[in-house]
């Protein structure tokens, strides 16, 4: 390799131009199997690899993915994908920016960005005690923090390299999140020691007559020995409801210090009940609804006395302080990955590491945060920190923001023609003509400053690298082969006659990609990043020509240069839609598409009872398809986003929790790499 | 009941804004009726039927696809000039034949004495 003594500089020719040896190389075998279960929709690293400056990383892909078994047919497929990154180290080092001079004499002062870890070191905790397998830490293989130097139990604290950290938010930026909707989604564990709130407390006295009466909202005289009754008996039901709406219910109510006043002494439960029966909270939370405490079976005192439960409002969770909620979908603004990168770069002039800590801006710290003390820590959770993905783009998951050419200082607002005076000049309308263009291209591609030079210029350019770079994909497609009962199966709660279909999930012949090359130019990572994405239908909708009145509603070639029209939601479900009895009909929109839309695309469809759910009626089989169904609030669609909610297709699977991974990955990564470096003499095993 | 199956779990995920919707067709009549100036455009574009889809202009275009079809592309030229190094041209009888040039030995470090530890090392002594 050739350079110029003492740097490069204008004008100085070849007279000081000197040869630097070259080192040569050789190849290594850096190839690995990875094997992990998985939820569709999450973004799962399966690789992170250091490479080095004249590097190439010849990469050969396959994967295999299995399901564990659902219990009926499923009528669906699944995008199965696996993405590679290159991620160079500068992009999270403000003094590896502007070339800056002398650095290169001391590379130690440039530290790298660090994850300060803490965790709670058990004797006998278990492999997973610190993290949890299938956390993003893990993924990103940090598998623990360590043990209590000195011996013992205690708080550990330790300081990870966090550049493959950084890589993959940074990734999901720029690859995977919905910039129109300006969010991201990450799996953050719900907080454990979400209590009960007491709705009633139903006191009934079953005598001649049967008076039931609510101690929780007032206190109540009750006579639990009603005259002239031959057999009486006394039952209490307790409901209860979840106390905070952003978190899915678990767990139980723990009634054990439930108090109630009863003639001026106070009880707890079991003191007046033999029989206390605790329910658990089913699967899927309560949605909105009430759990019951019923106790019977009454040992308290018999007459007529004062009831009174009104001071018992708040209940705990029989799971206690449990940290490990179920996994929940917490939004933060995409935004806050831009910050990140931002506040990187402003320490520059720091003499210690960047430190990314429990208190550092979403998604950054969710995973890294404990709940009370460093005994609860949320990366002990199923999936903490795993990024969510969109859906394949379509009609309904495919929309420009409003804001943006509508809003305040959106495209329509900047190139609006001035009438003042009412008048303009032809000038003023062909300037602002030109503007709108511009500015439309810009939006409709993403609104970034590549977006921007892309739009604007449509020059082909070198770009400077300043975000992870995409180099391939292996692109598979994973179906489900139906397995017919061979036996007639009855349970307690039913009943499955031979020849009833269930379903395992098996990849089809399509195969795209996977042969990666990589040349590495600067200290980098090598990151890869494994998808499911379901290939969705929908079913409640009003197709968009069910609305045509007249014959000139219709398409006509001379209105082809309108640009935009609004995302009618009534396409995606009729509840979005008000009207009144009078026929006067008023829609939402999610967004603007380019105009006339309906006419060149369409989506998949589900009818019958594959458009019904379980409830709906005996036969709803709408789990037996990959249906986006969109939830009912008061407000209209209550989930209306094209980020997929892994728990929407969990239903057809035997497990079915919110923290379920029902699919089984295996990657081959067949990597080899030729590296500057020297082989080694391995000694004979 | 054939399929035991679980009742559906609400999602933790929230709408995005919505705005109060208006149809093209809505939009159209307006514009029409009320004799206002068009605010937004499109250009007009063709394409060829043997063109099919043109992937640019289908909002189900998979972007992954298109862009792992593009880096095949780049790794499959990448193997070409790879292949290419290792092959010198020579005429032979006015038509162009490619010969493979002598594989060249990879290095072999030099073992002080051939033994490391003790232990024989197997390499470089074919």
């Amino acid at each position: 390799m050739k350079t110029e003594l003492g740097g490069d500089r204008l004008g100085s020719g070849n007279k000081q131009e000197i040869s630097l040896r070259n080192y040569e190389r050789s190849t290594h075998d850096l190839g690995y199997i990875w094997r992990s279960s998985m939820s569709s929709g999450t973004l799962v690293p399966f690789m992170s690899e250091v490479g080095l400056p004249g590097d190439s990383f010849d990469i050969d892909l396959d994967c295999d993915v299995k399901t564990l078994p659902t219990v009926g047919p499923l009528f669906g497929s699944y995008k199965v994908q696996l993405d590679v990154f290159e991620c160079p180290i500068r992009l999270y080092n403000g003094k590896l920016h502007m070339n800056m001079l002398n650095i290169g004499m001391d590379m130690s002062e440039v530290l790298l960005p660090q994850i300060q870890m803490d965790a709670y070191y058990h004797q006998d905790g278990g492999d997973n005690d610190q993290i949890n397998p299938s956390s993003i830490y893990s993924y990103l293989n940090i598998r623990g923090v360590g043990r209590k130097s000195g011996g013992g139990e205690g708080h550990v604290r330790r300081f990870f390299n966090g550049v493959p950290y950084l890589g993959y938010w940074d990734i999901y930026k720029n690859y995977y999140a919905n910039k129109q909707e300006e969010r991201g989604f990450v799996i953050h564990a719900g907080n454990g020691d979400v209590s009960f709130d007491t709705v009633r407390c139903l006191v009934t006295v079953n005598g001649n007559t049967v008076v039931t009466k609510d101690i929780f909202a007032s206190d109540e005289s009750i006579d639990t020995d009603p005259q002239g009754a031959s057999n009486v008996e006394v039952t209490m039901e307790i409901k209860f409801e979840w106390n905070n709406n952003d978190t899915v219910a678990y767990g139980s109510p723990d009634v054990s210090n439930f108090e109630i006043e009863v003639g001026g002494n106070t009880f707890v439960v079991s003191e007046l009940f033999n029989v206390v029966n605790v329910p658990t909270v089913p699967d899927g939370g309560l949605n909105g609804g009430t759990i019951s405490v019923q106790c019977s079976d009454y040992i308290g005192a018999l007459g007529v006395a004062d009831w009174d439960a009104t001071q018992s409002t708040v209940v705990p969770n029989t799971e206690g302080s449990i940290y490990q909620g179920q996994p929940v979908l917490q939004e933060f603004p995409l935004e806050n990955i831009d910050d990140m990168r931002m506040d990187i770069l402003e320490a520059v002039r720091d003499t210690t590491a960047f430190n990314i800590t429990r208190s550092t801006r979403a998604p950054y710290g969710l995973g890294l945060d404990f709940q009370g003390s460093y005994e609860t820590q949320y990366k002990q959770s199923s999936q903490e920190g795993l990024g969510i993905k969109t859906y394949q783009s379509d009609l309904f998951n495919n929309w420009i923001s409003t804001e943006w050419i509508d809003g305040t200082n959106g495209v329509n607002e900047v190139t609006a023609v001035s009438t003042a005076g009412n008048e303009f000049t032809i000038d003023a309308l062909n300037l602002a003509n030109k503007v709108y263009n511009m500015l439309n291209r810009i939006a409709i591609s993403g609104g970034s400053y590549d977006d921007w030079l892309d739009a604007v210029y449509t020059h082909e350019r070198s770009k400077s690298v300043e975000n992870p770079i995409y180099h391939g994909s292996l692109i598979k497609e994973l179906a489900f082969e139906e397995v017919v009962s061979q036996a007639d199966v009855v349970t307690e709660d039913n009943e499955q006659p031979l020849g009833t279909l269930a379903g395992r999930g098996r990849l089809t012949g399509k195969n795209k990609g996977g042969k990666i090359k990589i040349k590495v130019s600067e200290p980098s990572y090598i990151i890869g990043i494994v998808s499911l994405t379901p290939r969705i239908d929908y079913s409640q909708g009003n197709k968009w020509d069910v609305n045509l009145k007249t014959m000139n509603d219709l398409h006509k070639p001379a209105l082809d240069e309108i640009g935009f029209q609004d995302l009618v939601t009534d396409q995606m479900a009729w509840f979005d839609t008000t009207c009144n009895n009078a026929g006067d009909v008023t829609y939402k929109s999610a967004g603007k598409q380019p105009a006339w839309i309906n006419y060149m695309t369409n989506v998949n469809q589900t009818r019958g009872s594959f458009a019904e759910v379980v409830g709906e009626s005996e036969g709803g089989s709408m789990f037996m398809t990959l249906n986006r169904r969109y939830e009912e609030t008061a407000l209209g669609i209550g989930d209306l986003t094209t980020y997929v909610d892994p728990s929407k297709y969990n239903e057809i699977f035997a497990y079915s929790e919110l923290d379920s991974q029902n699919f089984w990955v295996q990657i081959s990564n067949r990597i080899i790499a030729r590296r500057k470096m020297s082989a080694k003499v391995i000694p004979n095993l | 009941m054939a399929y035991k199956y679980r009742k559906p779990s609400k999602s933790c995920l929230t709408s995005v804004e919505k705005l109060e919707g208006e149809p093209i067709e809505w939009k159209i009549e307006r514009i029409v009726s009320n004799k206002e100036p068009i605010s937004d455009g499109a250009p007009s574009i063709f394409t060829e039927r043997k063109d099919g889809v043109v992937s640019a202009y289908n909002i189900r275009t998979d972007r992954w696809e298109i862009a792992s079809e593009a880096m095949d592309k780049v790794s499959a030229s990448i193997q070409a000039k790879r292949d290419g190094k290792g092959q010198v041209k020579s005429k032979v009888s006015g038509s162009d034949v490619k010969e493979t040039a002598p594989k060249k030995e990879g290095k072999v470090v030099d073992l002080k004495g051939g033994e490391v530890s003790g232990a024989k090392s197997t390499e470089g002594k074919a």
